[in-house]
């Protein structure tokens, strides 16, 4: 059992004006046994942004939000307090569909070839292991190298990617070696940048594995979304009127309770 | 239906009344012109499409006629504005009711016929025969006045538009401007309006009323009467 | 029926004039043309309708029951009846709707199921429509405007009137309506069924919108009324699944609405109908319809499925295999007629090319046999000539399940083909329910 704390905040800025904006968030850490919220604090900006709270078909927590009137920037904060404890899970949510390739995560001939080279073999958690330390040998982590929008496929054939892309690889070759597989993101202990990692399905549990980091996702990770892969989850979602261009800038940070 | 409508109908709305004032202003005026070619009258084309601010590509004034009028492919012939006219029309098929947008159809249908005829000017009839029967339709079975004022607001403004553009003596601006007063005046709904361009034509208004001449050039009224509507 | 022949240009004319079309893309361009109009119509005796009404019925509740149970408990899957993978690979399944409870659980409220009548008299389900079918404006136009020109026809024959389908489709929306008005959500006027959205506006009395006319603010759905928002209770969406909101589904989407879905899954707003059908009419789970109904109702299937091979199983593999020059094969991801091949029509080398390919991707592929089917008269200058044509029922559910006493009977111009959809040049027919005098 660990008690940590948290904050992340995203900053989103538009080159001209625009209206009509509507957004999705997924920031908040996902309510669940073995993750306890002890407390919680949201602020958006623009001030007086009336959200609406929700849960998506994976059990996120969703808020939405609408700005029609002009604006440059839209940014949240969250932060809070969390009791991890992974003894503590009971009837974790699970959709039959994580046992099938998704969108982004259709195996190409390439990576069927390569799964079958790996010859995993064992528990799902054991081929779950050896397939994260294969990936992390196999794959270079290059930021920028890859967009939000690039698939499993794409990522393994050119052999270098970010998290998303590890985790998408990670996921698409779990699913075809018959282990369901989910996509997380989240924070992890320290500071940065959000991260991805995986949750493979065994015995009605879920176990998380983080093939970027070739370590275990274990309770110093705080899960905000899950889903089939990115697409289903990401952090932000927005669409607006208007021809500017979006800059982000984001900044998370976890650290142990004293 | 007594219930608000989008802005995007609005818009409609108001284009609908334009294009078909477009289609019946500018067929009319042409016919006399066709008429008067039998004559061997020479017809001032060049200037025509001056006055309309649109491009004169034209070799001669059969081609003018021609393509002018019939031509689908001429962005500004009178056949596109009826185009125009029924695409604004067919967005509003419940609003304004499927037996009243069939008269947008047929003067669409009625154009390409007469395009094909030796005696177009009984097409031009046919043409402004259905468009006085859609206006009809309008006022008659069109439950909501201020959705019909939308349509007359945008046909006044390209009549006014068009009679200060062909030159058309004062007097006959009068009546479309008492109408755009009138409109104006009892809209319920927040059509986006120019105030300045308004004052501007309720005044001329009032001195054509009076008798008097206008008292802004013609084409500041011209200004006015296109930026009244922010639409 | 000799007097509606003798004015069948009176009809066409009267099409034109309320511009009874359908749009259609051609190298990139679009363009709109009249859906050719055939005076004869399809005649359906009152007793055969009884059977098809109640067939139709039956078939559509299990398949609402199916829709509700795949998104909710999956027992049919649990209980083995349908092998899991058929729905979770299929592109119709959205995972995005699981869990979603629809406003009095319905989630095809709008059902067009397609049929053909063999020689041998019975009627066979060709196709499930439960996305977003669309035809049933143009037998309802039709109608109206053949009474006009040919009053006698009408007079000496006990046809059921068809001409309510817009107070039925209103009594849906009205039944499903969470509070708020009712609208119709075109993608907009270049959608090849343009006409059809209009119109159903105007017989229903909703009101028609496109993306930019609607917005959601606090989970709930407005339409941007010039003066004040108004709450839209039920939308019948004639948008696709993947574009409906851009926030949910494709996020390149223009002519959705941003956080529709965050509403419906609320239960701010009915969804007309509900996002996720696609894996009720996908092809492969077709097959299963016939197990649906014994599973959820305990009942035999009254509508019979044309005879179909699964080459997912073995045996109908090793049918498929032998049989593949007398069968048609169909790609389950492929609609409106795309996709459909006739084993019969190709050459030795394009039959082994097509084996290869069942064989490399079976879940892909569905084999059946080649129906017989009545052709139907066709007035064609002058003369009768026979084609292939099918039907398109419409099945309204709301609080009771409802069979439009109509249809969309479409009809192939070309005498060689099957193919009898609009958008590959075929036409259509009203189809009369007589009355039992």
């Amino acid at each position: 059992m660990r008690e940590l704390n948290f904050q992340f905040s995203c900053q989103l800025s538009f080159s001209e004006s625009v209206t009509d904006h509507a957004f999705l968030l997924r920031c908040l850490p996902r309510q669940a046994r073995e993750q306890e919220i002890l407390s919680l604090n949201l602020q958006v900006v623009p001030e007086g942004v009336q959200l609406f709270s929700g849960r998506d078909s994976f059990g996120n927590q969703t808020m939405s939000g609408w700005v029609p009137e002009e604006h440059r920037d839209l940014s949240y904060q969250v932060s809070g307090a969390i009791c991890r404890d992974d003894m503590q899970e009971e009837a974790p949510e699970y959709l039959p569909c994580f046992a099938y390739p998704s969108a982004m995560t259709k195996p190409s001939p390439e990576m069927s070839g390569y799964l079958q080279e790996l010859e995993l073999t064992g528990s799902p958690s054991q081929k779950a292991q050896a397939l994260a330390e294969a990936l992390h040998e196999r794959l270079e982590y290059v930021p920028g190298s890859t967009s939000i929008y690039t698939t499993a496929a794409e990522a393994f054939r050119q052999g270098i990617g970010v998290c998303q892309d590890f985790a998408h690889i990670f996921l698409a070759l779990a699913r075809l070696a018959g282990i369901p597989a989910r996509y997380v993101c989240g924070l992890p202990m320290g500071e940065g940048a959000t991260h991805a990692w995986a949750e493979i399905w065994q015995d009605g549990h879920w176990l998380g594995y983080d093939p970027t980091r070739n370590r275990l996702a274990d309770e110093t990770y705080i899960t905000l979304a899950v889903g089939r892969d990115y697409g289903d989850c990401p952090i932000e979602r927005g669409v607006f009127h208007g021809t500017a261009l979006q800059t982000q800038q984001a900044f998370m940070q976890v650290w142990e309770k004293e | 239906m007594d219930h608000d409508i989008s802005m995007t109908k609005i818009n409609n709305l108001f284009w609908l009344g334009r294009y078909s004032a477009r289609v019946d202003t500018t067929i009319r005026y042409l016919a006399k012109w066709y008429d008067s070619m039998l004559d061997g009258k020479v017809i001032d084309f060049q200037h025509f499409c001056q006055s309309l601010d649109i491009p004169c590509n034209y070799l001669s004034a059969y081609q003018f006629m021609r393509s002018y009028i019939f031509e689908k492919k001429n962005p500004d012939s009178v056949r596109s504005a009826a185009e125009a006219m029924l695409g604004n029309g067919m967005v509003l098929r419940e609003t304004i009711g499927s037996n009243t947008l069939s008269y947008l159809q047929m003067t669409v249908y009625a154009m390409d016929k007469a395009a094909v005829t030796t005696n177009p000017w009984l097409g031009f009839q046919k043409v402004c025969d259905l468009l006085m029967a859609f206006a009809g339709r309008c006022d008659v079975y069109i439950d909501q006045q201020c959705i019909r004022d939308i349509i007359k607001c945008g046909a006044s403004v390209e009549r006014l538009s068009l009679s200060i553009a062909f030159d058309y003596p004062e007097k006959a601006l009068l009546k479309d401007l008492q109408k755009l007063v009138v409109y104006t005046g009892r809209m319920v709904l927040p059509l986006p309006m120019d105030e300045d361009a308004l004052a501007l034509l309720q005044a001329q208004e009032e001195r054509l009323e009076w008798g008097d001449p206008l008292s802004v050039s013609r084409q500041e009224l011209q200004k006015a009467v296109e930026s009244l509507f922010q639409l | 029926m000799q007097d509606l022949l003798m004015h069948k240009d009176q009809v066409n004319e009267q099409l034109a004039r309320y511009g009874v079309k359908f749009g259609i893309y051609k190298d990139g361009k679009f363009n709109e043309r009249l859906f050719p109009f055939d005076p004869i119509p399809r005649q359906i005796e009152s007793r055969d309708y009884e059977i098809l009404e109640k067939g139709l019925r039956q078939r559509v509740t299990a398949l609402n029951l199916f829709l509700a149970d795949i998104y909710g408990r999956k027992r049919i899957l649990r209980d083995g009846i349908i092998p899991e993978e058929f729905v979770f690979r299929s592109p119709g399944y959205l995972a995005e709707c699981e869990g979603i409870t629809p406003p009095k659980g319905i989630y095809s409220h709008i059902s067009g199921i397609d049929l053909v009548l063999g020689k041998d008299g019975i009627w066979y389900v060709l196709e499930d429509n439960l996305r977003i079918p669309s035809g049933a404006s143009y037998p309802l136009i039709a109608r109206r405007l053949c009474r006009n020109c040919s009053p006698r026809t009408f007079r000496s024959n006990n046809v059921r009137d068809n001409r309510n389908y817009g107070a039925l489709l209103k009594q849906v929306m009205d039944e499903v309506n969470t509070g708020g008005i009712n609208v119709i959500f075109t993608p907009g006027r270049y959608n090849a069924a343009y006409f059809e959205h209009s119109y159903l506006a105007e017989q229903s009395g909703a009101v028609l919108a496109e993306s930019a006319d609607l917005f959601v603010e606090q989970g709930v759905l407005y339409y941007k009324a010039s003066r004040d928002p108004v709450k839209v209770g039920a939308v019948y969406r004639r948008v696709s699944d993947e574009y409906l909101d851009p926030l949910c589904f494709e996020p390149s989407s223009l002519i959705g609405v941003p956080n529709l879905m965050d509403a419906y899954r609320a239960g701010n707003v009915a969804v007309l109908n509900a996002p996720g059908n696609g894996v009720a009419d996908d092809k492969g789970i077709y097959y299963f319809v016939p197990k649906m109904i014994a599973y959820y109702l305990e009942e035999e299937p009254i509508l019979h499925n044309a005879p179909t091979f699964l080459p997912y199983f073995p045996e109908d593999m090793a049918y498929t295999m032998e049989h593949i020059g007398e069968l048609v094969i169909k790609d389950v991801a492929e609609a409106g007629g795309y996709g459909v091949i006739f084993g019969e029509n190709l050459s030795p080398a394009e039959l082994e090319k097509l084996k290869e390919a069942v064989r490399r991707e079976p879940r892909r592929f569905i084999a059946q046999t080649v129906i017989d089917f009545q052709d139907l008269p066709i007035w064609e200058d002058g003369t009768q000539v026979m084609r292939k044509a099918d039907l398109r029922a419409f099945v309204l559910t709301g609080d009771k399940v409802r069979v439009w006493p109509s249809g969309l009977t479409r009809f192939s111009r070309n005498p060689d083909s099957f193919v009898v959809n609009s958008s590959q040049g075929g036409g259509f027919k009203d189809t009369w329910i007589m009355t039992s005098r």
